[in-house]
């Protein structure tokens, strides 16, 4: 079996990355912390809620709209599962547009602190979830 | 930073004033966005009674003797104390009289952007669901006193995902950002305990297509 050219990811480290970026002064790693703090939170939810028997994700793009839809489920994280999207729009409004990004111009930017306390928070809660009890 | 309630505000001021469940602190900006006032005052803090649903009580039997608050026995009344502060330390108190009709909760105004679009997203049963969700927020509004200036419902269609599509509802307050994030998770508290008696098809409708968000009309420093 060949060597992957991307090992095994823990979607975890994209936030330890983003922390680290985080301090840096430069633009593009200011933006790049908050594009992976999404994709932190994200991936995270994603593998963790497959694991515990939550969805069965399609493994493509379309996992954003199913993932977020999920986190708001009643027996995922209820109605705080909408900060997913809150996270998603603050992070499209960073990954896309490269002018000066501020919250008067832009309404659904955040700045780069909440985006990694909130992809923090969800980790946390989706990973305090209970395994789902198999149904027989 | 939410509205503070018996709870999170200071020790001394709660045990100053012996406040009760009918009593709430609104910082300084919170109160001027109910009121419409302007002062002065740099920081303070304002306690209003409201006993309409405990008309025996009478403030002025466990109120210091300084303490000419409040009650008329047969109506509401919202008479607000305003503390001044050196430091941590109250020097100064002024109760001030208000209207009460001038306390009411301002009418929510409700804005749609491409109205027909989310309509047709939400489908019938998606606008009793929506309806719901505003009620819950006009009642937050009422009882709790958010300075909420009014709701806009976006319909959103996602640039990156084929066909994902939603209806994002904004509440904008007027308050920083920080207090306008803690009136978001008390909503979110709120309306987990509205869903609990909704029936599986509204909850799917509120899965799939509501979302949330909150937006401030103060300018941050």
């Amino acid at each position: 079996m060949s060597e992957p050219i991307y090992p095994k990811l823990n979607p975890t480290t994209y936030l330890e990355l983003a922390d680290e970026l985080s301090s840096r002064s430069e633009p593009s790693a200011k933006r790049t912390a908050a594009d992976r703090a999404y994709f932190s939170a994200f991936l995270f939810s994603r593998d963790r809620l497959l694991e515990k028997g939550y969805v069965t994700p399609y493994g493509d793009e379309r996992d954003h709209q199913y993932i977020n839809e999920a986190l708001k489920r009643r027996d995922i994280l209820g109605s705080f599962g909408s900060q997913g999207l809150r996270l998603r729009r603050a992070r499209n409004v960073v990954t896309y547009k490269t002018g000066n990004i501020s919250t008067i111009t832009q309404q659904y930017a955040h700045p780069l602190n909440w985006m990694l306390e909130t992809a923090r928070e969800i980790i946390k809660r989706v990973d305090e979830l209970p395994t789902k009890p198999r149904k027989t | 930073m939410a509205v503070k309630t018996r709870e999170s505000m200071p020790t001394k001021l709660y045990t100053l004033y012996d406040m009760d469940e009918n009593e709430r602190v609104y910082t300084y900006r919170q109160w001027q966005s109910l009121i419409g006032t302007k002062s002065d005052f740099v920081y303070s803090y304002i306690i209003a009674g409201a006993a309409k649903s405990r008309p025996n009580l009478s403030y002025e039997q466990k109120a210091t003797s300084s303490r000419k608050l409040l009650l008329d026995r047969e109506r509401t009344l919202w008479k607000p104390i305003i503390i001044r502060y050196v430091e941590t330390i109250p020097v100064q108190e002024i109760v001030e009289e208000v209207d009460e009709s001038a306390v009411a909760a301002p009418p929510i105004e409700i804005v749609y952007e491409n109205q027909k679009l989310v309509e047709a997203l939400l489908g019938n049963e998606g606008k009793v669901v929506l309806e719901k969700v505003i009620s819950l927020i006009e009642d937050s509004v009422r009882r709790d006193n958010w300075p909420l200036t009014k709701v806009v419902v976006h319909y959103v269609k996602d640039f990156e995902v084929d066909d994902w599509q939603y209806a994002l509802v904004v509440l904008l307050f007027n308050s920083d950002l920080d207090n306008a994030e803690g009136y978001l998770r008390d909503f979110y508290n709120k309306l987990d305990i509205l869903t609990e008696r909704f029936s599986d098809q509204e909850q799917g409708i509120l899965e799939r297509l509501l979302y949330f968000d909150v937006g401030t009309n103060i300018s941050e420093a």
